[in-house]
């Protein structure tokens, strides 16, 4: 499936900025599952210095610095991406109990076992206590199998935790979304993280879109998309396996990945560090159409 | 296993050899000494627990075979670590450091290129004839200075001692150090390598300033540095100065804020990117911050079982002790420190011994240290003045004249307070109540407020309160014990400035401010008149301590600079306070004699004008008059002639915005004849109060172009400036 992706992020401040030294993640990943046919990030005002890296977690990430005074800051990232069919996993198969892909990650030979043990530790968003070991110590019954037990913890998390955009902020953590049982995408996904690295199993926080059907009869109205968050949670041989516990889904055409990382902190889409501003207001637009000319 | 009793005999004889010449009397006179110029390291704005421990005045001799075991396996141990030193993942990995720590990250072995010269702190105890590390510290050499310090004046003090037993000398140490240091920027053509410490009110500051110093480099703080375009640069006054080596003595490797989700508040933002592009070498590396999570081999202290001759002026007192000393590792070579600082495992012994090793080769008298000049061109100039010394110096000036001026007008109310018993006319009651608008409403301190309510009446007791409100309240904007912690604050930014003298004057402000601390409404107004008499003398000694030792190049033209605007902001708020309202000619004669002796002009205009107090002759005195030191335009010509020690401060093409807000405001001084200004209309003087209002806001701008130009290196938008300047123009013309 291919996708034209159109992402705006506007901030208002009520000051003068001086400085404004920025971070993006907004570039597709070009990945096995997906393809990036083109990418475009435009930055207003213009910034006086510019670069692309890529980070640890292989992210694409732009850095940019604007050194005169601006009062507006635009970000407009717009991309074509073509979702690939993905090798569909059967979790009815039995494949290895979740105790024996902990024990094997935590005892890394190599920089690239240590990259995947490190996502195995818990950071500030996915910390857990007594009552999130408590919520997935049904789930994490001995010897199950791994892939089954996520499913089950996805389906846990969708049903017992509520959607509402009013209950968290960018600052919520894994132990404020059990306590609240509130939360959004970010949340259920720190929740799940908190719940795998808990026992001691790798996680991954995922940034991306999904797309998004208006209701039928209605049109779909311009910029209502959203930014996304779900997770993978890494079995050998095998590689990252993606779960939506929002959704309570498992992602195949209509997610597309942004970025990776531990935590939100990892792959946040735009961050950065300004001098003078005073307050700020944000506007965010996103939109996700499905592409059908020839590429 | 070896014994300690066996391993440290022979220490233990040498050193009981060196206690027993010691004479008491003489001790007690050293261990005072010592700890005078400890206390010199501490920061200005002081406080116990800043200060918690001191030098114990009787160095620790260690022979040089009991030295050696330390060394030997502490070098053995170092060469364990040296992979992990040098930047190996993978060693990382077979140490099983603590991954699960939060401040773990990958990329600091990413970052920057193995192999490059680390100095680490290390923590050791000796159990059971070993030595075992508690904590290695890669981001900082905290002890050093301390340890330099008192080997210096240790040495001084036992010159012979010293001599006798032939004590080994740090040369070799430090020779090293900064040997490995300088190859990290051969090649580059004129290098610039600074120090990054933590701020002044940390006390590893200090230490690291003397250290700094004594090696030849610059000690910078966060906000100092910028990076701009992917390089690291210093701001100074003269623009910003990319560095090219940073040495991180913070304790700490999160620096950088955009990266690092535990980086300090005040980091450096963009600096893993200048590491990440090759711009900057930052030494110790990132990645050293690994062995800050080694897993330690002997997690408590006190149970080492070298036993350690603490002694103070009451007597000897045995102790264990933790010994903090320290190793260069420069690819497979590794040098240990001959010396070590001992912390007594007992917290209630606040000591800190210093270790004389005795030498095991020939001895070498001549061994001096070269430090400082022949380090080459890579350390900044000391011509170079960093923004941030810039414009402490700068609100230092504004922070020493607004108490100044604070001061001189409270000393006029208390007076005014203690004679209301004896004259309580209306004329008396009338004023002190336009006093108590003036203190209470902010109108000669910024803001500035400049429409005061309605006046009233007020009782003794009431203004006996505020009297000492207006001494010691903490809360409010305006008052003494306020303004000088904020002018302390000013001091110790800039303490790298100050001469010892200076410090004196500082000492004596700082006793004036603990009695201010201390006063209550029951203290006498003598009490309180001759403590702001003391106060004002010892700022006046600080400013002339200040003007006689600090030169230009170290940035006396901005301390002044920031004096004349501050005295300027208080001449216009003190102007429009007493002269925009008219008033019955008996009252205003005493309004203005009051305002007379706040600006310190009584006499003058005594003089010059015998007794024709009128404010248009005020006007003529405090706003016009160009040679008058105290007046507004003498200020404003003053800052003139400041202007020229700015860096292009002359622009070849057009007028230099700081000039023009000068040219405005004198234009604002001189385009009305003082009898204009004064003129009433509906009782009010309102050309006055609008010029005046419009130098306020000139000298706003002034401040804030200085600031962005000058301080925080942001551009100003050239369309801002230029639109101030069309927009007052008009209004001019």
């Amino acid at each position: 499936m291919k996708y034209r992706i159109r992402h705006e992020t506007q901030y208002l401040y009520s000051e003068p900025v001086n400085l404004s030294q920025n971070q993006v993640r907004l570039t597709p990943l070009h990945i096995d599952t997906q393809y990036c046919y083109s990418t475009e990030l435009s930055i207003f005002p213009r910034p006086s210095y510019r670069s692309t890296f890529l980070d640890a977690n292989n992210n694409l990430v732009t850095h940019f610095d604007v050194t005169h005074q601006h009062q507006e800051l635009r970000v407009i990232a717009e991309h074509v991406v073509e979702v690939l069919d993905k090798p569909q996993l059967d979790l009815h198969l039995p494949t290895m109990s979740w105790e024996s892909v902990r024990d094997a990650i935590h005892n890394p030979q190599n920089a690239e076992g240590l990259a995947i043990l490190l996502h195995a530790k818990q950071t500030a968003y996915t910390r857990f206590n007594e009552q999130i070991s408590a919520f997935c110590r049904e789930v994490f019954e001995p010897n199950k199998d791994l892939l089954s037990v996520c499913q089950v913890l996805m389906t846990r998390i969708f049903e017992e935790i509520e959607f509402d955009s009013a209950a968290s902020s960018v600052a919520t953590t894994a132990i404020d979304t059990i306590k609240k049982r509130k939360g959004v995408c970010q949340d259920f996904t720190h929740l799940a993280l908190a719940c795998l690295r808990s026992v001691g199993l790798a996680a991954q926080y995922i940034s991306g879109y999904i797309e998004t059907v208006p209701p039928e009869g209605e049109e779909k109205l311009v910029g209502a998309d959203a930014t996304h968050a779900w997770f993978a949670v890494f079995v050998p041989s095998i590689g990252w396996v993606e779960f939506d516990p929002t959704n309570n889904i498992i992602p195949e055409y209509q997610h597309v990945k942004l970025a990776v990382g531990r935590d939100y902190h990892d792959v946040a889409p735009i961050k950065g560090m300004l001098f003078g501003g005073g307050h700020h207001h944000l506007n965010v637009a996103v939109d996700m159409n499905r592409f059908s000319e020839e590429l | 296993m070896m014994n300690n009793d066996l391993l440290f005999a022979q220490s233990r004889i040498l050193h009981e050899e060196f206690v027993r010449q010691l004479q008491l009397p003489d001790l007690n006179l050293h261990a005072q000494d010592l700890n005078r110029q400890r206390i010199q390291m501490l920061p200005v704005t002081r406080s116990d627990s800043a200060f918690s421990r001191r030098c114990d005045p009787v160095p620790q001799i260690m022979a040089g075979e009991d030295w050696q075991v330390i060394d030997e396996q502490l070098t053995a141990k170092a060469n364990a670590i040296a992979a992990l030193a040098n930047g190996d993942l993978n060693a990382a990995i077979k140490h099983n450091i603590d991954f699960g720590r939060s401040e773990f990250q990958l990329e600091w072995f990413q970052l920057q290129q193995a192999n490059i010269p680390v100095l680490l702190g290390c923590d050791l105890v000796v159990q059971n004839g070993q030595v075992n590390i508690c904590q290695w510290y890669p981001f900082g050499p905290e002890g050093l200075g301390k340890l330099l310090m008192q080997r210096l004046y240790q040495r001084r003090h036992y010159s012979k001692a010293f001599a006798d037993l032939q004590v080994v000398r740090f040369v070799r140490f430090f020779d090293r150090v900064q040997t490995s240091i300088a190859k990290l920027t051969e090649g580059l053509n004129d290098p610039n390598i600074v120090i990054l410490a933590d701020p002044q009110d940390e006390e590893s500051y200090s230490e690291y300033l003397f250290l700094a110093d004594y090696m030849g480099y610059s000690v910078v703080q966060s906000q100092d540095l910028t990076v701009r375009d992917s390089r690291l640069c210093l701001k100074t006054l003269t623009g910003l100065a990319p560095i090219d080596l940073m040495l991180n003595w913070t304790g700490t490797p999160a620096l950088d804020p955009l990266e690092c989700a535990f980086a300090k508040d005040n980091g450096i933002v963009g600096l893993h990117h200048a590491l990440r592009e090759g711009q900057v070498t930052l030494c110790n590396p990132l990645y050293t911050a690994a062995l800050g999570l080694l897993h330690s081999e002997s997690l408590q202290a006190n149970s080492a079982e070298f036993t350690v001759g603490f002694q103070d002026v009451h007597g000897n007192i045995e102790d264990n002790g933790v010994f903090r000393t320290f190793v260069l590792v420069d690819g497979d070579s590794i040098d240990v420190l001959p010396s070590a600082i001992i912390t007594p495992a007992n917290p209630q012994l606040l000591l800190e011994k210093e270790v004389w090793v005795q030498s095991t080769s020939a001895w070498q008298g001549s061994d001096v240290y070269r430090h400082t000049g022949d380090n080459g061109n890579h350390v900044l100039g000391e011509h170079i003045l960093s923004s941030r010394s810039a414009e402490s110096l700068f609100w230092l000036g504004m922070n020493l004249e607004r108490t100044e001026s604070f001061i001189r007008l409270l000393r006029i109310y208390i007076e005014k307070v203690s004679e209301l018993p004896m004259y309580p006319d209306a004329n008396a009651q009338l004023e002190l109540s336009f006093l108590w608008q003036v203190f209470s409403e902010n109108a000669i301190q910024y803001p500035f407020n400049t429409q005061l309510s309605a006046c009233r009446y007020h009782s003794l007791h009431e203004y006996q309160s505020h009297l000492i409100l207006l001494m010691q309240d903490t809360r409010a904007n305006s008052s003494i014990l306020n303004l000088l912690r904020q002018f302390m604050w000013s001091t110790q930014q800039i303490k790298n400035l100050l001469v010892p003298d200076v410090h004196l004057a500082l000492d004596a402000i700082a006793e004036v401010q603990d009695e201010i601390s201390q006063i209550g409404f029951h203290t006498p107004h003598q009490r309180l008149e001759k403590i702001l008499d003391r106060l004002m003398r010892h700022l006046l000694s600080f400013r002339g301590g200040m003007a006689d030792t600090l030169t230009n190049q170290n940035g006396a033209f901005m301390f002044e600079i920031g004096q004349r605007l501050s005295r300027s902001q208080q001449l216009n708020a003190f102007l429009r306070t007493w002269l925009i309202n008219d008033l019955p000619s008996d009252e205003q004669t005493q309004y203005l004699a009051t305002l007379l002796r706040s600006q310190v002009s009584l006499v003058t205009f005594k003089r010059r004008y015998r007794l024709r107090m009128s404010a248009a002759n005020v006007v003529e005195l405090l706003m016009s008059d160009v040679n008058y030191p105290r007046g507004l335009a003498y200020q404003i010509t003053r800052l003139e002639t400041l202007l020229d020690m700015l860096p292009d401060s002359h622009q070849t093409m057009g007028m230099h915005p700081l000039q023009q807000s000068l040219l405005q405001i004198n234009a604002r001084c001189h385009r009305y004849s003082a009898d204009q200004l004064v003129a009433l209309h509906a009782d009010k003087r309102a050309l006055l109060s609008k010029q005046l209002n419009h130098v306020q806001t000139d000298l706003d701008d002034f401040i804030q172009i200085l600031q962005s130009r000058y301080f925080s290196h942001t551009e100003l938008q050239d369309k801002r400036s230029r639109q101030g300047y069309i927009s007052t123009s008009k209004d001019l013309l």
